[in-house]
């Protein structure tokens, strides 16, 4: 076990370092650079001026290589957006507020969105089955910055029950949360239906019955516990994508997270925070793949490590 | 969604039977099936929309401009009713600040949003169908540099990839096109490769190469058949995600080029920013893209269930 | 197994009805937001300067003033103008002069000031008692050495002082020189002498722009701006002092108890509230901001004007009045199509502006027919109107003598904006659609940030490359003068100097233009005859169709009816303005009353 994990981690470096190469060739291609941009045209002894403040004056090979080396000091930089911090100041600084509104998000999202798709699924082709669809195929098909902007109308402006947004308190986390995980309910539902009414018809089900199980065992010993495998696959990507945030929710709700500067850093060519950026994203992309396969191995027997 | 009972065991070995049953069986099970009925008219309703906006398969033999024939005018054509109508008898779903009809841009949109959607997951499928045939049929050093890109790829933070590829090589339809598809190849490559990894250790496959059938037979006429069920799926439920996706680059103001219009662009410029009292104009794309979303989706999941009633959901996010 | 799977679900479902609960009326905060008109305080109200403010002021506690920005990189306006966050230039650092309402520049720092008889040596006298908040005393050195600073060559805002025609300066700015040899000398610890190249009549309004900097904290003049993110090293000069930065929310600043000079703070407390422009009108509605608008951003786009005009109780809330900004069309005249004068006069009369400014843009904008907008020195707005007045049967015959008959053989066109909010993206498309209409020409729309913008547009005229011939693109005026605008279509340059290294932003060129703005600048204490010549430079501008005006901007911001102030008063031209703090002393002129403002 440990040495498998110890070989993915070693194919992660690998990914990594082929990433940031990727990404330092892309993004020193757009053009622009971090430098704020006058009303008249730059002479040319300024362009060069802030080149080399910014230290990219240099070949970009040479820039990488510069930037290679800090990495291996574990030193990203520091980011242009916010030049008195490094790009791990301005993350740590910002992303716990992410991490904590993505949880809040993932919370709500797997406590109505399991429950509802159980309840289709074993009332399956009734009322409330349909219900339950119509439900999450709504969630599904809205795009959550129109959620996001319908409830501040309604909640703040129109019965004025909550602010319009910031990140100062519990009430300030309601709107953000529910328009956030609207979509996330909506696919965990579906999702979840689908594998419980495909572990109800298979056979060890019909088994389990036959042997005069309870109908509780039977769907907490058998179905779920089978339902839950394909479900840990399509859930997994869910995690990284919500607890990284979202850029239309942290902009509505004024939210000062980390989801804006998956855009801004573009905007500004903060070259040192994109960087980091894409690296956070790979890391927890692994991560959760490697949490999913062990997952696996604890809720499927029939799947060993080798 | 309410699969039909099926007996598994039934399914022929040999090849041409198996062929023409699999895919009649589906159809069968598919057209039982209300709610992809439901949704398949909605994508044929959708599809005519789009194709049938003006005349554009006459308007060169007659030698002049297409005319609009769904649409009511041009989609850019300006000042034709008030600023930010609200709909009436006129202009079905009011106008726009521009004075330009509403509903006709809607129509119009329905071209470019379906196009760029349907046209990126099948570039998605040319890249990704090939590479992972190759990785999954070869095996070996072939797969692990496949894979290896695959991992890369998937490692990478799609909006912020799109977003690079955008700024770089400027906003148009190509580029949109582009970076939707760049990104979501890797889905179906990794399908294909799964599915050729399984299919080609069936005994079907062993028995035509011990009867010495040459590879792109096997690959061709065996394997590609039965492989291709998920990655029909896959494809299908990719299109709504790649209209949210195009919606969302709108809305960040690297889109689609105005004064064309998509819906995405249409909800994510001045729809959002005016949602508060011309409400109009967020409402009706955003309409019009939950009800593809909810046609593509509703087909994909009958075609799911009618090609393969024993399949797991395949891999989405 | 079982046991675990609903501990989870039953936590989740838990923690989902906690967060429900919340949900339960919980008062929208973010200050007191004195809406409910609290009685007044008994006695007066005196701030922590020791000023009494009017009678009906709220109580000390209420005196928060509230506002929407967005977050940008620095701090100070040495660092960077552009990406400086909005609301400390006025609360920190205090400057020379400062504009009242009609822009005329008022003693501040700078006590008096006189010019020299041939105008090239002003000298300006200093308040004697201003200190820094903390304690030190602001001096001439505070301002040689911040001019040192802006004579830098990364500055982003350098290319605005070298107009001042600083002696030196621009040896300074390469390094050639040293920086004690800049034309910026202090005389003694309250008087500063400036020293020019050749007499710059408007030196004066550019002063209004000239922000101390604390020399003894920062020390070192090449400082690349982040001295004044740390918060012990932000002391302040002006009325205001930060209490508090939150990254990524807001900023507080309080009254500076330090303070002296002609603009003390009333209000005890100004809130920056970093949010994204969407949400601001409904912040706004919702109390928890009191004025919104009248800024950069489109902060009120069309649908929040219409909701203000059907709604009275917005409507006696909303203050409008006239931006000097004017938004153009312009073209690569050295390339073709439109180095050919026809098609630039085609183009010029195929858009129809009233369409626009009724359309899209209704509220926001008038009809421009002209460079200077209205009100600004020396504009000649009615004497240009007809010269692009919209003709379309003229734009057809224009274009047809200019080779292109009803569009024919003209290329496809791509019309280029910069960082679009949407309305600008529907006035770009009115225009597409009018020169369809008129000439069928196709164009397409693309929009850029603001750096591919920028750097686009440098590479056009550095290389003529000829790909980025067509855009949409705003000026704003940086000081009232007649020189200001005129100045991104080319300045007092000799004849012969390579055409790419001409001043000016655009591609386009005319010696006799510059010799007009040349000759301008030499009249010293003749305000009208220089304006004379500037109007003589924009027919030239608007006959040679460097430039298609669209539209001059309006202003529009809602201030809660409780904000009261001397600021509310209208200017000479009977307009009551909202200004940015930049151009007027808002902040300082402000308090929250338990009363409704007229």
């Amino acid at each position: 076990m440990v040495r498998y994990i110890l070989t993915r981690l070693l194919g992660l470096l690998f990914v990594l370092f082929v990433i940031s190469l990727i990404t330092f060739w892309l993004m020193h291609g757009v053009p622009g650079g971090p430098w704020a941009y006058g009303q008249q045209l730059m002479s040319d002894q300024q362009l060069a001026a802030l080149e080399a403040r910014y230290g990219l004056d240099k070949p970009v090979w040479q820039q990488y290589l510069t930037w290679l080396g800090g990495v291996v000091r574990f030193d990203f930089g520091m980011s242009f957006e916010h030049p008195d911090e490094s790009v791990l100041q301005l993350i740590g600084r910002t992303w716990p507020i992410t991490f904590h509104l993505g949880l809040m998000t993932l919370l709500v999202a797997f406590g109505i969105g399991i429950p509802l798709g159980i309840v289709s699924a074993v009332k399956q082709n009734t009322w409330v089955d349909y219900l339950a669809t119509l439900l999450s195929i709504f969630g599904f098909v809205t795009p959550h910055f129109v959620w996001g902007i319908l409830f501040i109308l309604t909640f703040a402006l129109y019965l004025k029950w909550l602010p319009t947004g910031g990140w100062e308190g519990p009430q300030y986390w309601i709107l953000p949360v529910l328009a956030y995980a609207f979509a996330p309910i909506a696919m965990i539902a579906r999702y979840t239906r689908a594998s419980v009414v495909e572990a109800l018809r298979a056979d060890y089900v019909r088994t389990a019955r036959a042997k005069g199980l309870t109908e509780r065992t039977v769907m907490s010993r058998h179905v779920l516990r089978n339902a839950m495998i394909p479900m840990i696959t399509v859930f997994g990507p869910l995690v990284p994508d919500l607890i990284t945030g979202s850029i239309f929710i942290e902009a509505i709700f004024r939210i000062p997270g980390l989801g804006g500067y998956w855009v801004t850093s573009t905007f500004d060519r903060d070259y040192p925070m994109i960087i980091g950026l894409v690296l956070l994203w790979a890391v927890l992309i692994a991560i959760t793949y490697l949490v999913t396969d062990i997952l696996y191995v604890f809720f499927d027997p029939r799947v060993r490590i080798h | 969604m309410a699969t039909a009972e099926l007996d598994l065991t039934q399914r022929p070995p040999a090849k041409t039977l198996r062929k023409r049953s699999l895919y009649r069986d589906a159809a069968r099970r598919f057209l039982r099936n209300r709610l992809s009925i439901v949704g398949l008219v909605i994508v044929v309703v959708l599809l005519i929309v789009a194709i049938f906006a003006d005349d554009w398969f006459v308007a060169p033999l007659l030698g002049r401009e297409p005319q609009p024939l769904i649409a009511h005018y041009g989609y850019d054509e300006a000042f034709i009713g008030p600023t930010g109508g609200f709909p009436s008898a006129d202009f079905w779903m009011g106008t726009d600040l521009n004075g330009r009809d509403e509903w006709s841009r809607i129509v119009y949109g329905a071209r470019i949003s379906l196009s760029i959607a349907i046209f990126s997951q099948l570039l998605a499928l040319c890249i990704g169908l090939p590479m992972g045939a190759l990785a999954g049929w070869k095996g070996g050093k072939v797969d692990f540099v496949i894979m290896r890109i695959v991992d890369i790829m998937s490692a990478l933070p799609v909006l912020l990839l799109a977003f690079l590829i955008m700024l770089r090589m400027g906003a148009s339809y190509w580029n949109v096109l582009l970076a939707l598809s760049l990104t979501t190849w890797i889905e179906i490559c990794r399908l294909t490769r799964g599915q050729f990894l399984t299919l080609r250790e069936k005994e079907f496959v062993e028995a035509s190469r011990s009867v010495g059938a040459r590879t792109p037979r096997i690959v061709f006429g065996q394997i590609l058949p039965n492989a291709l069920a998920p990655i029909i799926v896959s494809v299908t439920l990719g299109v709504p995600r790649a209209i949210f996706a195009e919606a969302a680059l709108s809305f960040l103001g690297v889109g689609i080029n105005p004064p064309t219009p998509s819906w995405g662009q249409m909800i994510g410029r001045e729809g959002i920013a005016n949602m508060t009292y011309f409400w109009h104009l967020a409402f009706f794309p955003a309409i019009m893209i939950a009800f593809t979303m909810l046609g593509f989706t509703l087909v994909g999941d009958g075609l799911r269930d009618a090609l393969d009633p024993k399949a797991v959901e395949g891999k989405g996010s | 197994m079982k046991r675990r799977l609903y501990l989870l679900l039953a936590i989740s479902v838990i923690a989902a009805m906690v967060l429900a609960a919340c949900g339960a009326p919980a008062a929208p905060s973010g200050g007191a937001a004195p809406e409910a008109a609290a009685p007044a305080a008994t006695g007066p109200v005196v701030n922590r300067l020791g000023i009494t403010l009017p009678d009906d002021a709220l109580p000390l506690e209420q005196q928060v003033f509230r506002y929407p920005a967005s977050e940008q990189t620095y701090m100070t306006w040495d660092a960077s103008v552009y990406e400086e966050n909005d609301g400390d230039v006025y609360g920190w650092p205090d400057s020379c002069v400062r504009p009242d309402k009609d822009f005329s520049p008022q003693p501040n720092v700078c006590e008096s000031w006189s010019v020299s008889d041939d105008g090239m040596t002003w000298t300006f006298n200093l308040q004697k008692d201003k200190v820094w908040s903390d304690g030190t005393p602001v001096t001439a050195n505070d301002f040689v050495f911040t001019f040192q600073r802006y004579a830098r060559p990364d500055y982003d805002f350098e290319w605005f002082y070298s107009m001042m025609g600083i002696k030196n300066w621009a040896q300074v700015v390469s390094g050639e020189a040293p920086p004690e040899e800049l034309g910026v000398k202090a005389v003694d610890d309250y008087t500063l002498a400036i020293e020019t190249d050749y007499p710059v009549p408007y030196l004066i309004k550019i002063m209004a722009d000239a922000w101390i900097v604390p020399q003894h904290i920062v020390k070192d003049r090449l400082d690349d701006g982040t001295w004044a993110l740390k918060p012990e090293n932000y002391v302040s000069a002006g009325p205001f002092v930060l209490e508090s930065y939150e990254k990524g929310t807001r900023l507080t600043f309080v009254a500076n108890d330090k303070y002296t000079g002609p603009y003390p703070p009333m209000v005890d407390k100004v809130i920056v509230e970093f949010m994204d422009p969407q949400v601001r009108f409904a912040a706004y509605k919702n109390g928890e901001l009191d004025a919104v608008g009248g800024g950069y951003q489109n902060d009120l786009p069309p649908s929040a004007m219409a909701e203000i005009m059907a709604n009275p109780d917005l409507q006696a809330e909303l203050i409008s009045w006239p931006n000097f900004i004017t938004y153009y069309l312009f073209f690569d005249s050295w390339n073709a199509p439109f180095d050919n004068l026809q098609v630039r006069q085609a183009f010029s009369h195929a858009i129809d502006r009233d369409k626009i400014v009724n359309g899209p843009l209704q509220y926001q904008a008038v009809s421009a027919y002209s460079m200077n907008p209205p009100g600004f020195p020396g504009e000649n707005v009615e004497g240009l109107k007809d010269v692009q007045a919209f003709d379309p049967e003229l734009a057809k015959q224009l274009l047809a003598d200019a080779g292109f008959p009803n569009g024919e053989g003209f290329p496809k066109l791509t019309l280029y904006t910069r960082e679009a909010f949407p309305a600008l993206t529907n006035a770009a498309e009115a225009i597409a659609a009018m020169l369809k209409e008129n000439l069928n020409i196709d164009t397409e729309i693309q929009n850029l940030d603001y750096g591919s913008f920028m750097d686009a547009l440098r590479a056009e005229k550095r290389n003529m490359s000829g790909d980025f011939i067509f855009a949409l693109v705003p000026y704003e005026f940086d000081f009232v003068d007649g020189s200001n605008m005129l100045s991104v279509w080319g300045g007092c340059e000799e004849a012969g100097t390579d055409m790419s290294q001409m001043p000016g932003r655009h591609t386009w060129y005319n010696q006799e233009y510059n010799n007009l703005l040349c000759e301008a600048g030499q009249i010293l204490n003749d305000e009208p005859k220089r304006n004379e010549l500037y109007q003589q430079a924009e027919r030239i501008l608007v006959e040679d169709v460097a430039l298609v005006p669209i539209y001059h901007g309006i202003f529009n911001a809602l201030v809660k009816p409780y904000v009261k102030g001397p600021m509310f008063e209208p200017n000479s031209k009977g307009q009551v303005t909202w200004n940015r703090f930049r151009f007027s002393s808002r902040e300082s002129e402000i308090y929250m009353s338990s009363g409704v403002r007229q």
